[in-house]
């Protein structure tokens, strides 16, 4: 089974799964291993599915990687994960665990210290022969990076796959990459938000959660000097949260700094209780598009 | 005579009570239409939210004066629940060309401090900003204390 590691801790030789349910949560996770991949020279390879590449590679870049600059280099290539894992309409694990392989080692000619690969596995939802093998493929995967310069997330929604694969897949990854949560119900989630630095808190809050949140803010204001604090995907917020907010702003020191995104709902309840009096604060509104 | 014997506005519109607006609200409620009537304790807050946007949605309110109106209404009863006794009656009616609603509960009644206009708390203050919330956010906020508790009235008028 595999053993909850945080995306900044991953190193040569990891084989980590990534199993989601949050889209912009994926996203972050996977922004954080390609900027630490990106940071340490490593060439990077990012498969993607659900998301098309035009707008993983801006997701990335509004999150402040240096895309355009890393694709041009050849560090960086983001390319749909199906034409990769899928050749003639069958996937077939060996010629994979193959194509891999070589690339691990281009990595090392190009003068590259490493490579990192992160896949979203959607491709393996829709029909193609060989599908049988994707457990397989998985164990074989584990096997190459173990003494490899390589480290690898593979990507799945949980939402997607049925439990059965979701099992076989936790079962063939060392270890399993999820943000640090500090709370979670079919109401609210509090987790860290990797890229930018900071929490994230989506559903609706309340009192009732402050002991998470306020934990959550420390955290943030102990590790980030610009903390981000991510609340595009909150509908509700009571006074009790938005004090600790307010709070947790004015308890900064005179270096730092907190950048909220919320929608024009929060941000009127901050504004009322007087979150535009903080100089260090700086409120974003974010239109909500779903 | 105990403080307990008034009753006080906070209004956006009027500072203080006025036999007019008092006689006003009693033909109001005359032709009154109830929308809600609800018992709650803790547990229903979050499902208060939902009824409360529900039913100041269809009486007509704007999106961005139904998430106000759904704040007041969660913030006065949570006031209720933590500081009136744990419980209370939740009321939202339509009247006059406004949405009313009223927190009831049976707890030791509003503390002194809240009678007249008051400031917005300050930034580390621990606590006092429900009802500042439910002030700015309505037209008009009537705070009573009876012989039983607590009532607080926020009334937003339909556009």
């Amino acid at each position: 089974m595999a053993e909850a590691a945080k995306v900044e801790d991953l190193k040569h030789g990891d084989h980590a799964c990534l199993t989601f349910t949050d889209s912009e949560e994926r996203l972050d996770l996977v922004a954080a291993f390609v900027r630490d991949g990106l940071r340490a020279d490593q060439r990077v390879l990012c498969l993607t599915d659900a998301i098309p590449e035009a707008v993983l590679r801006s997701e990335f870049a509004e999150r402040g990687l240096p895309v355009q600059h890393a694709t041009r280099t050849g560090q960086l290539t983001v390319t749909p994960a199906t034409d990769m894992f899928v050749t003639d309409g069958s996937f077939s694990a060996s010629r994979m665990i193959e194509t891999l392989a070589a690339e691990i080692k281009r990595a090392g000619r190009d003068g590259h210290p490493g490579l990192r690969i992160t896949s979203d596995m959607c491709w393996a939802l829709r029909p193609a022969g060989g599908l049988e093998q994707l457990i397989t493929y998985e164990s074989q995967f584990a096997a190459l990076l173990a003494d490899s310069q390589a480290t690898a997330i593979c990507q799945y929604d949980r939402q997607c796959f049925d439990t059965i694969t979701l099992a076989g897949v936790a079962a063939n990854h060392a270890l399993a990459v999820a943000a640090v949560t500090y709370h979670d119900d079919a109401l609210l989630r509090i987790c860290r938000q990797y890229l930018p630095p900071g929490l994230r808190v989506a559903g609706e809050i309340d009192y009732r959660a402050i002991d998470p949140l306020t934990r959550a803010l420390s955290e943030a204001l102990a590790l980030d000097e610009h903390v981000h604090v991510n609340l595009a995907e909150l509908r509700f917020i009571d006074v009790v949260a938005a004090g600790a907010f307010i709070q947790a702003a004015l308890s900064m020191s005179n270096e730092q700094r907190m950048t909220v995104r919320c929608q024009r709902a929060i941000h009127k309840v901050l504004q009322t209780l007087g979150a535009g009096e903080l100089p260090r604060l700086r409120l974003v509104v974010v239109d909500h598009d779903d | 005579m105990s403080y307990r014997d008034y009753d006080w506005w906070w209004s956006t519109m009027t500072t203080s009570p006025s036999p007019d607006t008092e006689g006003h609200h009693d033909t109001e409620v005359a032709e009154a239409v109830l929308l809600l009537d609800e018992p709650f304790e803790e547990p229903d807050l979050v499902a208060l939210r939902g009824s409360v946007a529900a039913h100041a949605d269809r009486a007509g309110l704007a999106p961005s004066r139904v998430n106000d109106l759904v704040l007041i209404a969660y913030e006065l009863a949570t006031n209720a629940v933590r500081h009136g006794g744990g419980r209370g009656q939740l009321r939202l009616w339509l009247a006059g060309g406004a949405v009313h609603c009223e927190v009831n509960d049976r707890g030791p009644g509003l503390p002194e401090q809240h009678r007249g206009e008051p400031d917005r708390p300050g930034l580390g203050a621990p606590g006092g900003r429900g009802l500042w919330i439910a002030l700015t956010f309505s037209d008009q906020l009537k705070l009573t204390n009876t012989a039983d508790g607590a009532t607080v009235t926020a009334i937003i008028r339909l556009p």
